[in-house]
């Protein structure tokens, strides 16, 4: 115990290299125990850890906060250690690509996948622990800006704790569905599938498309970056100039055909693609350009010998999938859409729009879903909103206090 | 097209900002060299609001997307922060420092305007788009001009012994607002990133440099609070910070550590 009295832990010095001592002892551990199994670690165990963990805080808190070693951890010194341990873990996890891909060294050393390493856990451990006796010594009186500091630090364990502790058991698989395919089951990887709750008939998927760009290329296929602004949005009868032409579009059509070397219009048929008939500089002929689609060829127009203008494969700007959706607690069929950014909760899962086939485009015959069920996370967004309200106030209660 | 006037705007943005920097250095402090010194960059700093709402209606989309389109929000918030910190302080230096700052992201514009396209990708599309962005770039412009303060305080030291003490004074005013919407800025990316990829943290590069930013700034708040006299200290920790902010805002897609990084848009 006498250490803990030695000036040397009560000095801005001291504080830090403990921090590296600490960094030293864990990457020791993570040498000889290599990466931590945190499956193991799924309910009920993440409960009893996470309520374990709260009340350990306190109970030591309550027991000990008069001995000089619980103030030291309650103090700023603790503070400035535990937060230069964490963020020598993540400038380590920052400047390492996170693949298991690595020398045989940096995958001895955990930094390669750091979120599961030794380092990682003893860094949050102790971050979790001072955060917490910290949280405690502030809580009397409460009152004033005593308050926002338990708002930002308590916010802050509550999600921490609750993101770290409930990692294992955040569940994640992928469901392919194909037109009218009912599915009930998911991929969680490896060859494993899982029954699921929930049950989904794809009616229909959607794509839509931004307007297409042109593009300049050579004999080889480079593209030329002409790099300038080019907000251009092609539509019928515009002049445009693009890389140094002046186009004028005779035609746009959203879906067509090529029949030879003609494009005709066509729509509600696969393998369509977009067309636009130009002519370049004020010539008299005009020309039929396409990005070509997985069933036609793209059409081009010569302009020099080296230089060739068509159209860019059109960005998606939205897809989602038509569904119809079934439960083991009742829903016969239920009409959804589920788009990017727009998931659907359910069972509580929520199925989020991942991919399509990329071959086929609007015409994918099967939608992929990525479906979620995270139970921690109300915990985890009770600590975030916390920190929100502790932002917010900060932002303003501090110039305030100051000016 | 409103970028073609891109050049010339930053002219009369330099201009504006140049001429109200030559009033406060004027000697007869008249009623009408003082209404200036605030009306002429004013006039910049409405200009280059202008400028962007131009832009949005032309795009149809917020100009957000690109690097080129953040900086310009960037030196937007930088003008304005800097017009009205000096409106505060008077502080000759950080009118100076802060309007360079400000012509220096709008000049990186002029040479990588980069090419910048209307369309806005499906995941991009989401309510939490401008809360994210436009708070991070308010957010890095305050903690831009705490780092600006600091290196003032640096070099002014030999002049005066106190200014280093002044400078960190002002430089913390900032950090404080600029740290709460940095918190403010990655809460709301992780709301969104729960909406659209379904998990609120995954360690993409971005978020674990946009952590370590965060935890930057946080050890800064804590030293500052514990030592508030270690001056040279926090004035290094305050330029270090801001050096890994920009980073993890413009270098993350030169870091071989962020190859697979979600957030490197065309751009």
């Amino acid at each position: 115990m006498k250490y803990f009295k030695k000036d040397y832990f009560y000095s801005l010095r001291g504080s830090f290299a403990l921090a590296i001592m600490l960094f030293i002892v864990s990457t020791v551990l993570q040498l000889i125990f290599g990466k931590i199994n945190v499956t193991k670690l799924q309910f009920p165990i993440s409960l009893y850890l996470f309520l374990e963990l709260f009340f350990i805080i306190l109970a030591l808190w309550l027991i000990f906060r008069k001995h000089a070693v619980m103030r030291w951890f309650a103090s700023q010194w603790a503070t400035t250690t535990a937060i230069s341990l964490f963020l020598l873990v993540v400038t380590i996890m920052a400047l390492t690509p996170q693949s298991s891909h690595a020398p045989a060294i940096i995958r001895a050393l955990g930094f390669n996948a750091m979120i599961f390493s030794w380092q990682y856990a003893v860094s949050v451990a102790f971050l979790l622990f001072v955060l917490g006796f910290v949280t405690l010594r502030k809580l009397k009186p409460f009152k004033g800006r005593q308050i926002a500091f338990f708002i930002n630090h308590f916010g802050l364990w509550l999600a921490l704790a609750a993101a770290v502790i409930g990692f294992a058991d955040r569940k994640q698989a992928v469901m392919q569905v194909g037109v009218d395919e009912l599915v009930w089951y998911a991929d969680e990887g490896e060859g494993d599938y899982m029954e699921l709750p929930f049950a989904i008939k794809l009616e229909k998927f959607i794509m839509k498309f931004h307007s297409p760009r042109f593009v300049l290329f050579n004999k080889e296929g480079e593209i030329y970056d002409t790099k300038n602004y080019n907000p251009i949005t092609i539509a019928k009868g515009k002049n445009l100039s693009y890389g140094g032409y002046d186009i004028y579009v005779h035609d746009y059509l959203e879906e067509a055909v090529a029949m030879g070397d003609n494009i005709v219009p066509m729509s509600n048929m696969p393998g369509t693609m977009v067309a636009v008939k130009v002519s370049v500089n004020g010539s008299d002929s005009a020309a039929w350009i396409a990005p070509g689609s997985y069933m036609f060829q793209g059409h081009f127009l010569q302009l020099h010998p080296d230089t060739f203008l068509t159209l860019l494969d059109p960005e998606p700007a939205y897809f989602g999938s038509d569904i119809l959706l079934y439960t083991q607690s009742g829903i016969a069929s239920e009409k959804h859409t589920i788009a990017v950014n727009e998931p659907l909760k359910v069972e509580g899962w929520d199925v989020y729009q991942s991919s399509y086939d990329s071959a086929m485009g609007k015409d994918s015959q099967y939608s992929v879903f990525l479906i979620v069920k995270d139970p921690w996370l109300p915990i985890v967004y009770a600590g975030i909103f916390l920190l929100i309200a502790g932002a917010i106030w900060m932002m303003f209660a501090k110039i305030k206090n100051r000016s | 097209m409103i970028w073609h006037w891109f050049i010339l705007m930053t002219l009369v943005f330099a201009i504006t900002w140049l001429l109200g920097g030559l009033l406060i250095f004027k000697k007869d402090r008249t009623k009408s060299v003082k209404l200036f010194q605030w009306l002429l960059p004013l006039i910049g700093n409405v200009a280059i609001l202008i400028f962007i709402a131009l832009m949005w209606i032309e795009l149809d989309r917020p100009p957000m997307r690109t690097m080129a389109e953040t900086r310009l929000w960037y030196s937007f918030f930088v003008a304005w922060i800097t017009w009205f910190v000096f409106l505060k302080t008077e502080s000759k230096p950080m009118y100076i420092l802060g309007y360079i700052m400000a012509l220096v992201f709008l000049i990186v514009d002029i040479i990588h305007p980069e090419y910048q396209s209307k369309n806005l990708m499906p995941a991009l599309q989401s309510p939490w788009f401008i809360p994210h962005v436009v708070v991070y770039m308010i957010s890095y412009a305050i903690l831009g001009a705490a780092c600006v303060s600091a290196i003032i305080g640096r070099f002014s030291i030999r002049k005066n012994p106190n200014s280093l003490s002044d400078s960190i004074d002002l430089s913390m005013k900032l950090v404080y607002p600029g740290f709460a919407l940095l918190t403010l800025g990655m809460l709301m990316g992780a709301i969104w990133a729960k909406i659209a990829w379904g998990n609120y943290w995954s360690w993409d590069p971005k978020e674990t440099w946009a952590c370590l930013t965060w935890l930057f700034y946080m050890l800064l708040i804590h030293l500052q609070y514990s030592h508030p006299k270690r001056h040279k200290l926090l004035s290094n920790l305050l330029v270090l910070s801001f050096l890994v902010l920009v980073i993890t805002w413009m270098g993350i897609r030169y870091l071989p550590s962020a190859m697979s990084s979600v957030h490197v848009y065309g751009g």
